[in-house]
């Protein structure tokens, strides 16, 4: 019986793999590659891009996990439940955490970089609830607000934002080729 | 939560064993359904890593006692049968569960006596 249940665990560790279509990786990659440099080449237009796009991504991955659950043949999974709600989380802290920079309690500047803080936790965290991959992504993001906040450097957000669109990138590729190898 | 002697010993848990979910590849599907709103034929498969002849006999048994419901849809021309736990299967997974549970305390207990 003891072996029956290890079973029934390990069959549910399985059904909870690569739901995360590559996507959604590339989406984020994209859309955060062009917020970051937006703060060195065009700053005006930062808020108005991150309160569009940032709904925008949530709901076009939000669309593309669905597809990809019935693909894979697998609907309305609790899993996923727990993904968007992770997501949605972060998105309201980050949203909730404008409140300090109108109260004047904190610069732009240090909105800037407390979001980073906010997005490298919400990956720390996904990390460890949902998919593994994340964890690096969550370790990464903490390691640039650490030299964001100690440095001094013109182009660092743009920095930024090309290694995050690589580390994104990469992530999503290397779950698609995995996929693929499991597939044969 | 008071237990009588037969509970400690896990064999009331015995008695409240679900037959039909005695079987391997049955829990699992149940387990994953409960997991899950709907799973796929093709899925449940690849999980449960049977032949489609088992695993076709295993849910058509698990729908005959009311614990599976199937619906059958047609994706690109091709038919997919959507399978999902019923209510009936739900509340039958969880007491399977707690009698083996039950079962593992009394082992315990006895080994422990």
């Amino acid at each position: 019986m003891q072996k029956d249940l290890a079973y029934v665990d390990e069959l549910l560790e399985a059904s909870r793999k690569d739901l995360t279509p590559r996507g959604v990786y590339l989406t984020w990659a994209v859309i955060g590659a062009v917020g970051f440099t937006l703060v060195d080449f065009a700053h005006g237009w930062l808020n108005f891009y991150w309160v569009v796009a940032a709904p925008l991504g949530v709901a076009a991955s939000c669309t593309m996990a669905i597809r990809h659950g019935r693909k894979l043949g697998q609907a309305g999974s609790s899993v996923g439940k727990r993904q968007a709600l992770q997501w949605f989380g972060l998105l309201v802290s980050l949203g909730l955490s404008f409140l300090l920079v109108f109260m004047n309690h904190l610069s732009w500047e240090g909105f800037g970089e407390l979001a980073l803080l906010l997005v490298a936790l919400g990956f720390w965290q996904s990390g460890i609830h949902l998919e593994r991959e994340f964890l690096w992504i969550g370790l990464g993001t903490a390691a640039a607000f650490v030299v964001l906040v100690c440095s001094d450097f013109r182009y660092e957000w743009t920095c930024l934002g090309l290694v995050w669109a690589a580390a994104l990138g990469l992530a999503g590729l290397v779950r698609e080729g995995a996929r693929a190898s499991q597939r044969q | 939560m008071r237990h009588n002697a037969s509970d400690k010993l896990g064999i009331g848990g015995l008695e409240r064993l679900d037959r039909l979910l005695e079987h391997r590849s049955r829990l699992g599907a149940c387990a994953l359904l409960a997991q899950h709103d709907a799973l796929s034929f093709s899925r449940l498969k690849e999980l449960l890593d049977e032949t489609d002849g088992n695993l076709g006999a295993h849910l058509h048994k698990l729908e005959d006692q009311g614990y599976l419901t199937v619906r059958k849809e047609f994706v690109n021309r091709k038919p997919v049968s959507w399978y999902s736990l019923t209510p009936k299967g739900r509340e039958a997974l969880k007491a399977h569960l707690n009698a083996i549970a039950d079962i593992g305390r009394g082992l315990r207990f006895k080994e422990r006596t």
